[in-house]
């Protein structure tokens, strides 16, 4: 079905609608834009050459050994005195007397440097970097934290002073309370929240077409043992579950990054796929009695073989037309997880959590307003993008 | 119809199962369990009770604070840990049994503990050789005397001015006034495992295997009275772990505030979509018509709560805001500037506090209604007797409030209480969080963070059955509106 001509037709009435289309372009094009975020906005190099020698930090975590001499401690940060000293040609050595040392020499006397720097020429160093150096999880040095949290990209004055704006040191949009990019977290929170509104539409599309086929072809026993199944599980107030089940799992096991937010995944998939096995059922329903299916059946073929090949593909307007409903309402659902504190962790790039801080700091316009607008603009574009698909291949609806 | 009723409210009944049971064991999993949690949380109020160090020694004092097993049992009891496990899963559903009065972990050896039952007060008294029930009373020479039983020091009865110290079992005296020398108490039993004490065919027990008293009563007597059943089936529920109170009175309290936001955002959507819906229906094709559905669209596809955070930001009270038009939080102004208002002035202040709020919560719900409303005006239109009546000479809007109009009400009116119940939590949880107003959902929302599962485990039975009494209501109104329809042997 999906190359009939029917099919084109239809994609073709989808074009048709500039509202949609356009939103389907705009949407594409920001997605494309922030998939290479990482390319975009990095605390690292993109690449670098050091002595002749190519490296690139953006996919490999290297120590000072592997960059061509010094400690085996790893590089944490490129923009550190310390990689800095480094490049100038500086080479830390391990002093092994020191160690030796540390036991025998008397309390006064002048403890040895553990580590001792060997000047060596300034190498020859070539860097690629993101045109924005931050990275959604860079935080500033240490001493700089206090003057960088909250920091307005423009120029303001505090108690008479003076204060540069942010937007000097690439902080496009300031930054957050923890002195991280607003700018950075916001295109890698867009990229992750697309992503696994995608993921979890698509999978909760086949959970629930799985769910709502087996009920609707077999009907009787089966289909009332799962309507009723549903009814419980649907009448839980969805939201409340999820902070629940959320919250209880990841006291259980402590996950921590990626597996926090597969964790996350899993649970949303446990209540997301009703709303298309209730489609899916009706669609299985009405296709077992017809006269396709009953040719197929009595011909011998199978029943997975029946569903998965006959009906399905007769039945794949629900599918499409909530698809786009269905990344929003994830998309949604994610992004209110995290504005309560049940979702992601905070290092993650969430929208939430940036919602949440720009409630939490009313004073940081910076904050509040990117989050508000990525948000909506999102919302909408998937609204007028759905709404157009719905015309386009339902029906019913003019 | 009535079989129809009947069938679906059976079906509550496994619904409200599966919910109990889920929570059940999803508290029950929690490490620690409830107990560990209220008595970290009585340690934590301990700590910061102590003042300004408090922080910093936080750690040390944790451990030095312990619970003494008194505490705890009373604790245990009000949570009700005391019973095994199938009991607790029972008492959570529908249960009949009598809850034990004392157990010997709660009252060592010389210690008592009054009991009221059936207003006769009594004292259980414990010795070394086990329990002793007596009434609550003392005669001192042949004449009555009040008791008071002190931890330390044991049992005084005092006549007028003079004050005896005895031992209640044996009535002897330990010291005080010579004078007074004969103490009676009626001594109802002296073991504690034997039937002690009767009165109209109750009895005081006390069972053998869990050390514990509790009211034996004929099973008529047990099954008739309303405090011996337990169970969210009947309404009877839990106490919250952190706010000690029963859940009930929790949610009761905070119930009227959800309300009113969900009737007013309810009825506001409703006529709004309606006439939208109408004027749409009636120039269709036309640029209002593509200006509103544009407009509808844009609100269905904004969040209510990010909009929320937003309309705080730019109108609140903030420094930075462009217009003080809402307040941050709350349904009404502080009590001292409330009470001082006019009638007027207490009214524009409870809508001045619901603008904010009742915004974000209805500003996704036009879409789908308006849509409704108007292709169900333009169906109804295209129906052979509006084309009649058109060709009849009567004008378009005559044939639209006459006679089209009450015919596409009805996919309108089906909708009506489902409706009802999505406005009442669909967003207002975060709604609630985010203006502060003290409803359910930001009642569920800190139970949630203070990890109060029998209070969420109450919340969530409650939205539960309003959301499928609601679903009911919405079946029987479509009945009502078109009698067309029946449920007789509908299968899908």
């Amino acid at each position: 079905m999906i190359f009939s001509p029917e099919f084109r037709d239809r994609a073709r009435k989808f074009r048709k609608n500039k509202r949609a289309f356009r939103s389907f372009i705009i949407l594409c094009i920001l997605f494309a834009a922030t998939l290479p975020a990482e390319l975009l906005f990095n605390d690292r190099p993109i690449v670098m050459c050091i002595d002749g020698a190519w490296y690139a930090p953006i996919f490999k975590d290297y120590t000072y050994e592997d960059l061509g001499g010094g400690l085996n401690v790893p590089v944490s940060a490129y923009r550190s005195t310390m990689f800095n000293e480094f490049l100038a040609g500086k080479t830390p050595v391990v002093q092994t007397e020191a160690i030796y040392d540390a036991a025998t020499v008397a309390d006064d006397a002048e403890p040895l440097e553990l580590v001792k720097y060997e000047q060596g020429p300034p190498r020859k160093v070539w860097m690629l970097w993101p045109p924005i150096p931050h990275s959604y999880k860079s935080s500033p040095r240490s001493e700089k934290i206090e003057s960088q949290r909250l920091a307005s990209p423009l120029a303001t004055t505090r108690d008479g002073k003076r204060i540069p704006g942010a937007f000097v040191a690439r902080h496009l949009l300031g930054t957050d309370q923890f002195g991280k990019d607003v700018l950075a977290r916001l295109v890698y929170g867009f990229r992750l929240s697309l992503v696994f509104g995608l993921t979890l539409a698509i999978t909760s599309t086949i959970l629930g077409s799985i769910i709502g086929g087996i009920q609707g072809y077999f009907g009787g026993a089966v289909d009332l043992l799962g309507q009723r199944g549903t009814e419980i599980w649907g009448a839980i107030p969805q939201l409340m579950l999820l902070m629940i089940l959320s919250d209880f799992l990841s006291r259980q096991a402590d996950l921590t990054g990626s597996a926090h937010l597969l964790m996350l995944f899993f649970i949303m998939n446990l209540t997301s796929w009703m709303g298309m096995a209730g489609h899916m059922r009706a669609q299985f329903l009405r296709a077992r009695n017809l006269d396709y299916v009953r040719a197929a059946k009595s011909l011998g073929v199978s029943n997975p073989m029946i569903m998965f090949r006959h009906i399905l593909p007769n039945s794949l307007t629900p599918i499409i037309t909530f698809l786009p409903f269905s990344i929003s309402g994830s998309i949604m659902a994610l992004v209110g997880l995290d504005f309560l504190g049940f979702g992601l962790k905070y290092p993650a790039p969430s929208l939430g959590e940036l919602l949440a801080q720009g409630q939490q700091h009313l004073e940081a316009w910076w904050i509040m307003t990117p989050a508000f607008v990525t948000l909506t603009s999102l919302m909408i574009l998937l609204t007028f993008i759905g709404d157009g698909v719905r015309n386009a291949f339902d029906p019913r609806y003019k | 119809m009535w079989t129809y009723i009947v069938k679906r409210v059976l079906l509550m009944i496994p619904t409200g199962i599966g919910i109990i049971t889920v929570f059940f064991v999803i508290s029950e999993m929690v490490p620690g369990g409830p107990l560990d949690q209220v008595e970290s949380m009585i340690i934590e109020q301990a700590n910061t009770g102590q003042g300004g160090d408090g922080a910093a020694a936080g750690g040390q004092d944790a451990q030095r604070i312990k619970i003494d097993p008194q505490m705890r049992m009373q604790i245990k009891r009000k949570l009700g840990l005391n019973h095994n496990m199938f009991h607790r899963y029972m008492r959570s559903l529908v249960w009949c049994a009598r809850d034990s009065l004392i157990s010997s972990v709660e009252l060592d050896v010389g210690q008592a503990q009054k009991i009221t039952f059936r207003s006769e007060r009594f004292q259980v008294y414990r010795d070394d050789a086990g329990f002793h029930l007596f009434k609550n009373a003392a005669t001192v020479n042949g004449k009555s005397a009040g008791i008071r039983f002190d931890r330390t020091d044991g049992y005084f009865a005092s006549v007028l001015d003079n004050t005896v110290r005895f031992n209640p079992v044996t009535g002897a005296q330990i010291d005080g006034p010579a004078s007074l020398e004969a103490v009676k108490t009626e001594l109802l039993s002296k073991t504690f495992r034997e039937a002690d004490y009767a009165s109209d065919g109750a009895r005081l027990t006390v069972t053998e295997t869990r050390d514990e008293l509790y009211l034996k009563t004929s099973s008529w007597q047990t099954l008739t009275d309303w405090d011996n059943w337990h169970g969210m089936f009947l309404l009877k529920f839990p106490v919250s772990i952190t706010q000690n109170k029963k859940c009930f009175e929790l949610i009761r309290d905070r119930l009227p505030i959800s309300m009113r936001l969900g009737i007013i955002s309810f009825f506001l959507t409703y006529i709004l979509c309606l006439l939208m819906g109408v004027s749409k229906a009636a120039r269709n094709g036309s640029k209002y018509d593509s200006v509103t559905s544009v407009m509808i669209l844009i609100g269905y596809g904004t969040p209510g709560f990010v909009l929320a955070v937003f309309l705080i930001r730019m109108f609140g009270p903030g420094s930075d805001a462009i217009a003080h038009l809402i307040p941050l939080r709350g349904i009404q102004s502080s009590p001292e500037i409330y009470d001082q208002l006019s009638v007027l002035g207490k009214l524009w202040d409870n809508i001045h506090h619901l603008i904010a709020p009742i915004i974000c919560l209805t500003i996704g719900s036009f879409a789908g209604l308006t849509m409704l409303t108007k292709n169900s005006v333009l169906e109804e239109f295209h129906q052979l007797y509006a084309v009649a009546a058109r060709a009849r000479g009567l004008s378009k809007r005559r044939v639209l409030f006459k006679h089209v109009l009450r015919n596409s009400l009805i996919p309108l009116v089906t909708g009506f209480p489902a409706a009802f119940v999505m406005m009442f939590f669909a967003g207002s949880l975060l709604i609630e969080k985010i203006f502060s107003l003290d409803g359910i959902g930001l009642l569920s929302y800190t139970a949630l963070v203070e990890r109060d599962y029998p209070l969420i485990m109450s919340n969530m039975f409650i939205f539960t059955y309003i959301g499928l009494i609601c679903q009911l209501l919405s079946d029987i109104g479509y009945v009502i509106v078109d009698p067309r329809i029946t449920f007789e042997g509908s299968k899908s």
